[in-house]
C-alpha cells in the first residue's frame, strides 16, 4: 500500500541492551525532563543573580569564601562550575522531552550523555571540594597544633 | 527485505535503549552513585555538626526573648527539613543508579521502569528545593541583612 508507513528494522545495535522505552518508561522520562528543566533553569537563574552579587553588590557568597585570589578562584569555581552542570542538566531536559514527543529514541539517547556529563561534571565539583575540605582542615589542624 | 510494514510489526514504533545510549547511561549510573554517597555522607555530617554545634551557637547569644526563641526554632525546623529532603534525595538517586543498572544487567523493563520512577522523584524534589533556593535568594537580595 502507497499510505503505509515504512520505517527500517530494528537492529542488534539498536536494541542491544533489550529495553525499549514503553509506555510507562515514555511518561516518567517526560516527567523526569520537565522537574530536569525546572532544576536547570532556576539554578541557572540563582547562579547568574550571585554572580550579579559577587560582582556588583555586596555578596555574602563573597565574603564568605574570602577576598584575593583564593576568594575568586573560589567564586569562580562555585559559578562556573554550577553554571556548567545546569547547562548540562538543561540540555538533557531539551533533548529527552524532544524524543519524548517525537518518539525519537535517537535524542532520547543522545540526552543520555548530557545527563552523563552533568552526572561527571558534578561528581568532579564534588572530589575538588571534598580535597579543599581536607586540605582546610589538614592545615587548621597543623596550624592549631603548631600553636599549642 | 530491508524495509517493513509499521502494521505488521507494531513493535518496530517503539523507541529502544540502544548500545551508545545505553553505554552512556551505564556510565551515568556509575557518577549519580559516587553523587548519592558523597551527598549521604557529606550532608550526614553536616546534619550531625549542626546537631552539636547548635546548643554552643546558641549559648553564646546568651539569653534569649520568647520572640526570638520562637524564630530559632522555625528556622532549625526548616533548615532540618531542607536537609531531610536532600539527604532523600540522595537516597533516591542510590536507588536509581542500583535499578537502572540491575535493569541493564538483566535486561528487566520493569527494573529498569522503577530506576526511572526514582530518578523522577530525585529531580521532582531538588527542583521543588532549588525554587525554595531562588525564592530565598531574591529575598535576601530585595531585603538584604
Amino acid at each position: 500500500m502507497d499510505n503505509q508507513e515504512q520505517v527500517e528494522p530494528v537492529s542488534d545495535l539498536d536494541n542491544f541492551f533489550h529495553l525499549s522505552f514503553d509506555a510507562i518508561s515514555r511518561d516518567q522520562l517526560k516527567q523526569i525532563a520537565m522537574w530536569a528543566k525546572i532544576c536547570s533553569i532556576t539554578g541557572l537563574l540563582g547562579y547568574l543573580i550571585q554572580l550579579y552579587e559577587w560582582l556588583f553588590g555586596h555578596s555574602r557568597l563573597a565574603s564568605n569564601f574570602g577576598g584575593g585570589i583564593l576568594g575568586i578562584v573560589f567564586n569562580l569555581l562555585f559559578i562556573g562550575g554550577g553554571g556548567v552542570i545546569n547547562y548540562f542538566l538543561y540540555r538533557f531536559a531539551a533533548a529527552v522531552s524532544r524524543g519524548v514527543q517525537n518518539t525519537d529514541a535517537l535524542h532520547v539517547n543522545h540526552g543520555f550523555n548530557s545527563l552523563r556529563l552533568y552526572f561527571r561534571t558534578a561528581g568532579i565539583l564534588a572530589i575538588i571540594i571534598i580535597c579543599i575540605l581536607f586540605i582546610g582542615f589538614l592545615v587548621g589542624f597543623l596550624g592549631a597544633l603548631a600553636n599549642s | 527485505m530491508d524495509t517493513a510494514n509499521v502494521q505488521d510489526n507494531p513493535e518496530l514504533l517503539e523507541m529502544h535503549l540502544d548500545y551508545d545510549g545505553g553505554n552512556t547511561l551505564r556510565e551515568a549510573v556509575r557518577w549519580s552513585k559516587f553523587l548519592s554517597i558523597v551527598g549521604i555522607a557529606g550532608i550526614g555530617l553536616l546534619l550531625a555538626v549542626g546537631l552539636i554545634a547548635t546548643p554552643y551557637v546558641l549559648n553564646g547569644y546568651g539569653q534569649l526573648t520568647p520572640d526570638s526563641e520562637g524564630i530559632i526554632d522555625v528556622l532549625l525546623i526548616a533548615l532540618a527539613l531542607y536537609f531531610g529532603a536532600l539527604i532523600a534525595a540522595a537516597i533516591l538517586l542510590l536507588r536509581f543508579s542500583r535499578l537502572t543498572k540491575k535493569g541493564m544487567d538483566h535486561e528487566d523493563q520493569h527494573i529498569f521502569n522503577r530506576g526511572l520512577k526514582s530518578l523522577r522523584i530525585t529531580f521532582m524534589i531538588l527542583g521543588i528545593l532549588s525554587c525554595l533556593s531562588l525564592l530565598g535568594l531574591l529575598f535576601s537580595l530585595i531585603y538584604p541583612m
